[in-house]
């Protein structure tokens, strides 16, 4: 029974890491661009829900939409300002950008709202249950299914939305897309705001349970480049499997050693992926 | 004489290089206050390692964020010899050497047949990975980190033979001769056909394999060359500072420091490091102690609310951070505006 209740802690962390995994995927696969900021706005989205509990009293799960839809503007205007500018740079260039986006950004929370752990001590979802004989804990638990339908939406939007189609026919080509009267550069904005949207519900729904500080979103991205990796990097349906298996991996690494070993796994399983395919698991080229 | 002091290394002139360097020599005389000797030693050493790191990064375009784990090497290795063993660096250097050269090859066999990013992950993956094992290691003072035993010297031999100085002068000296060892290693190989073989493997790596060059092999050379002297400097710092502890010798900040000064510099350039860090080390080093100054933790201006004694908390530094946060954007503006490098010798990697 423990190694099931390893198994489903595990597989409900990683829908969460799935989610951040896919909207980094998604801006690698458009635009080969490896943004190691992700993590910031989901951060930027706890406190976003932090004050709209705290000063207005909505719960997170009602302002969690409304958080995606600032970060959705987020996103873009962080693509038009920054991004644009560097895709056609060397490849140090591009991670600076990203990387210098990260410190910043981290840095902002800082000084705005200190270092000091926020928790959201009451929202809708609470406490725990029992099901089967399995624990399961309520905002966790909503958050996994949660981000299980955003992940969904994403893959919907990617694989059935015409605006979809065409973000995958610029990562495919995007001299054949241009030619077929698609505006890459619009293209590029919208992967930038969906995936900072996507991660930014992600981000609501952890304000939940989870403390929430300037460096809350870096624990979660870090991994996620794991399954990101481990998916073949661009490929959105790989980045969801991998989110998966590092979720598992983590908790179940946490739990027959330490916690504070746990990323140790996900980072272990990094290096045994691509050592043995060094283009990832489900990854071509 | 003239003809040679016309001559030109890299584009600078030899004359010039003579007198930065007799610039460098008597500027901690004229600047005695410790602050000003300070910027310009933690200067001289982030060059150094910047130059090192310009090795593997700049000649065989090999783009490594891990590089801060090389320093933490060289800076355990010295708190820790001289805490529990009794070592004073200059024996426990070659240690710290060992282990540094054994740490390139153990990371640099696997991971140099990865390319792009899942080369840059790896480097990072690695290094976050013994930064979980350090900060959890009792024995190595865990997240807390090494506090050294002062030493109270007996003369000036006694102290340079313990690597401790109660002045910061000798300090500067042996930055200064960090950074002039680390330019000649560079130049030397820059300059052998080994250099030529990592700028071979720079351009087009499958070119070099398919000409006899020994890819695999000279990207570990390039590793384990870049590697020491980044542990020289990670002994220094750990002298200097006389404290080790994870967060400031093994983070993934301290590897963005190393290569953004290689990089604002000019990658791949012999003056370049040296440049990106006397621009970008005494920017921060002056915003942090501006910061610092200032700062007033003390939020007792909020109690009373109001618009006013928010806008005092901020302009009293707020949460702190403001030193990060004008890196960050210094890294993003270079990023954005001079993607090449502020010399902008920079070629296309990968």
């Amino acid at each position: 029974m423990i190694y099931g209740q390893v198994l489903v802690d595990g597989l409900v962390v990683g829908l969460m890491f799935a989610l951040v995994a896919m909207g980094l995927s998604l801006i690698y696969g458009v635009m080969n661009i490896v943004n190691f900021a992700h993590g910031e706005f989901m951060m930027l989205a706890m406190y976003c829900c932090f004050f709209m509990w705290s000063l207005l009293g909505v719960d997170p799960l009602v302002s969690t939409p409304v958080a995606a839809f600032l970060m959705y503007f987020v996103g873009v205007a962080v693509y038009r300002l920054l991004i644009r500018h560097v895709l056609q740079a060397p490849m140090v260039a591009q991670i600076f950008a990203t990387f210098g986006l990260l410190l910043f950004v981290q840095a902002l929370a800082h000084f705005l709202w200190k270092s000091d752990a926020r928790t959201i001590p009451e929202s809708w979802v609470t406490g725990t249950f029992q099901l089967g004989g399995l624990f399961f804990n309520g905002p966790e638990l909503v958050a996994g299914a949660g981000a299980l339908v955003t992940a969904g939406a994403l893959y919907w939007f990617i694989n059935r939305t015409e605006t979809g189609l065409a973000l995958q026919a610029v990562a495919e080509d995007p001299q054949a897309a241009r030619l077929m009267g698609i505006d890459s550069d619009r293209m590029f904005a919208i992967a930038w705001g969906v995936s900072c949207a996507a991660v930014a519900i992600g981000g609501g729904l952890l304000s939940t349970y989870y403390a929430i500080t300037p460096l809350a979103g870096a624990r979660w991205a870090l991994p996620a480049f794991v399954a990101v990796a481990i998916g073949g990097f661009g490929s959105i349906t790989g980045a969801f499997f991998g989110g998966l298996i590092i979720g598992v991996v983590q908790t179940a690494g946490g739990f027959f050693t330490s916690p504070n070993y746990k990323q140790l796994f996900v980072f272990g399983l990094y290096l045994l992926v691509v050592f043995w395919r060094p283009y990832g698991l489900l990854g071509r080229r | 004489m003239k003809a040679w002091l016309s001559r030109r290394v890299e584009g600078v002139p030899v004359a010039a290089i003579v007198a930065l360097v007799a610039a460098l020599a008597i500027y901690p005389l004229a600047a005695t206050l410790p602050f000003w000797r300070h910027v310009v030693i933690m200067s001289m050493l982030y060059g150094a390692m910047g130059v090192a790191w310009n090795i593997l990064g700049g000649l065989a375009g090999q783009v490594s964020f891990g590089h801060a784990l090389y320093f933490g090497i060289g800076a355990y290795a010295a708190a820790y010899c001289y805490k529990f063993l009794g070592l004073v660096p200059w024996v426990s250097l070659p240690i710290a050497l060992a282990a540094s050269t054994a740490a390139a090859v153990l990371v640099g066999l696997p991971t140099f047949r990865l390319r792009g990013h899942y080369f840059v992950l790896a480097s990072v993956f690695i290094m976050e990975g013994i930064y979980i094992v350090v900060s959890n290691w009792d024995r190595f003072g865990a997240a807390i980190g090494l506090e050294y035993p002062v030493y109270k010297a007996k003369g000036f031999l006694d102290g340079f033979w313990h690597g401790q100085f109660a002045d910061k002068l000798p300090y500067y000296y042996l930055a200064f001769a960090l950074l002039g060892l680390a330019l000649v290693v560079f130049r030397a190989i820059q300059r052998a056909p080994f250099g030529m073989f990592l700028v071979a493997i720079r351009e087009e790596q499958d070119a070099a394999q398919s000409l006899g060059v020994d890819v695999a092999r000279y990207k570990l050379y390039a590793l384990v060359a870049s590697a020491a002297i980044t542990t020289l400097g990670g002994t220094f710092y750990a002298q200097y500072v006389l404290y080790v502890e994870p967060a400031s010798t093994m983070s993934l900040l301290i590897s963005l420091e190393i290569c953004f000064v290689a990089i604002l510099g000019g990658i791949g350039t012999l003056w370049g490091p040296v440049l990106g860090a006397f621009v970008i080390v005494p920017l921060t080093e002056l915003l942090r102690a501006y910061l610092s100054g200032r700062m007033v933790l003390d939020m007792s201006g909020l109690a009373g609310g109001g618009i006013g004694a928010w806008l005092e908390y901020y302009a009293r530094g707020g949460g702190g951070n403001l030193d990060i946060l004008a890196y960050g954007l210094v890294i993003m503006l270079i990023a954005r505006y001079r993607p090449t490098g502020v010399l902008g010798f920079f070629r296309k990697l990968d």
